[in-house]
């Protein structure tokens, strides 16, 4: 099985409310129940009220889950949400939330998309 | 692309400062790209500190690349091989981003001697503020950066002809050079087919305070503050009807309830005499006292002056007692009277945007809201 890409943001509003100790929650489970992940630090996608917003990568586009806080990890691998599984958090596909989709991202068509730090990712995401 | 190309592509693009100011950034990079001297800058101001706003901060630390990339465009295009970003020393998370993206950007050599082998220079790192408000204000921001105390300069000369260290310097927002790589990439047709009137392109308004769902709504200029707040914010988080919004900042006018089919853009808001700044959207319930709102106002003027001119350092510590003395039901006419009469003398009389600026929160509600400010004193 290839590894699957995870995102949490490093953005500060949703490190202020917990995404750091989700982060080191969703690796540390992962290892323990032995699924092949990789943690991404996104930017945030600015909707506060799900913050942190766990995203994970499937064929299907980026499943979103939020706010998660560390006590909801266990259970979220219980709903295989690393394969975007049901769960009481799961919003569905992040880019179709109708906040965000009937936006107009041009400044911002990046953020919360890609590492920050990542020219690659820069690069490959129109920039 | 030639250089004066780049700067018609910004100008053609109708892209307005999106600090607060909206001065067309083509204008102030074509007076920069015209000076005639060795030595340019390139400084962009992430001092954001407007209540209510985080776009800046969101872009820093979300996608900084861009704002590199603005940067860099604005350092060849106007002949500047040096940028700073001044950052406000509340965002250690942003400064975080912005230095691994930095090092990153000259790894891939996007900065550094020989930009991406165009045989040119462009280099960039961070700099600090520490604390003080008035250092958003360009000219303070520059005295900060050159490493004085953050006060006000006397306009003219404008930065983009005597900026920093003397030298002609192009001063922008994090929001304005962010903007400027899908300006070239897609064309400047491209982004000025977005808005409304003289509001070109898309502004990332930020939705804060009593709002259900609070956060970043990037949009062409031109929905309403009501769509903004409804269909996006989801009415108050308190259930309680939306009583009135503060837009732009900490100097924004308040706008009631019955003002909120609005126009969002900048000269829409004018002509209601409120201003969309760096797109800031404060929202209250109906449990708001207004002249604790306007007390509010007087009373940041007065802790964020930097004390070069009178009516701002004098005026704003009258005014926080003149409103005391109306919320105390001392006298209330005279001392409305003289109420209206300093916010003259501050919007008239002071150096720069904080003192003269301070007036149109106070006004604002003085005009909307005034029976939060008459028959007080023993009932509150």
């Amino acid at each position: 099985m290839s590894t699957i890409d995870i995102y949490v943001p490093r953005d500060s509003g949703a490190l202020s409310l917990g995404a750091e100790e989700v982060a080191q929650a969703i690796s540390a489970e992962a290892k323990k129940r032995n699924v092949d992940i990789r943690v991404i630090r996104n930017g945030s996608r600015g909707m506060y009220w799900l913050e942190p917003l766990v995203e994970v990568a499937t064929a299907g586009g980026r499943v979103g889950y939020g706010p998660v806080t560390v006590k909801d990890v266990p259970q979220l691998f219980d709903a295989h949400f690393q394969t975007g599984g049901k769960h009481a958090l799961s919003h569905g596909v992040v880019e179709e939330i109708p906040f965000l989709k009937s936006q107009q991202r041009l400044t911002f068509q990046r953020v919360g998309v890609i590492d920050p730090v990542s020219v690659q990712e820069y690069v490959a995401n129109g920039g | 692309m030639k250089q004066a190309d780049v700067v018609q592509a910004v100008l053609d693009s109708g892209l307005r400062g999106r600090g607060g100011a909206a001065f067309p950034t083509g204008i102030k990079w074509k007076t920069v790209l015209d000076q005639n001297t060795p030595q340019k800058y390139i400084t962009c101001n992430a001092d954001e500190g407007d209540s209510g706003t985080f776009a800046d901060r969101m872009l820093m630390e979300g996608d900084p690349l861009s704002l590199i990339e603005g940067m860099t465009i604005a350092g060849l295009a106007v002949g500047a091989t040096q940028g700073y970003i001044y950052l406000r020393c509340e965002y250690p998370h942003a400064n975080q981003v912005l230095k691994e993206a930095i090092a990153a950007a000259y790894q891939a050599r996007y900065l550094g001697a020989d930009v991406m082998g165009s045989g040119r220079r462009f280099d960039l790192e961070v700099r600090l503020g520490a604390g003080a408000y008035i250092c958003g204000e360009e000219t303070s921001m520059l005295e900060s950066l050159e490493g004085k105390r953050g006060e006000v300069r006397v306009r003219p000369p404008l930065p983009a002809i005597k900026g920093l260290f003397g030298q002609p310097t192009i001063v922008n927002n994090v929001i304005t050079f962010a903007s400027v790589p899908c300006i070239l990439a897609k064309g400047a047709a491209f982004y000025r087919d977005y808005g409304v009137g003289k509001s070109r392109g898309t502004l990332p308004f930020q939705l804060a305070g009593n709002v259900k769902h609070g956060g970043l709504v990037e949009r062409a200029f031109g929905l309403t503050l009501k769509e903004l707040l409804y269909d996006y914010g989801g009415g108050s988080a308190t259930g309680r009807p939306i009583r009135t919004v503060q837009v732009g900042g900490p100097l924004g006018a308040f706008i009631p309830a019955s003002q909120f089919e609005v126009v969002a853009g900048y000269e829409e808001l004018s002509a209601i005499g409120a201003l969309l700044g760096h797109g800031g959207i404060v929202a209250f319930d109906d449990t708001v006292d207004m002249a604790k709102m306007a007390r509010y106002a007087m009373e940041f003027c007065a802790i964020e002056s930097c004390g070069k001119c009178t009516p701002c350092r004098i005026g704003s510590v009258r005014g926080v007692e003149v409103i005391d003395r109306i919320m105390a039901g001392v006298d209330t006419e005279h001392n409305l009277k003289l109420l209206e009469d300093l916010c003259e003398t501050m919007l008239q009389g002071s150096l720069c945007g904080l003192g003269g600026m301070t007036p149109f929160p106070v006004t604002s509600a003085l005009k909307h809201f005034s029976e939060d400010f008459r028959g007080r004193g023993a009932r509150h």
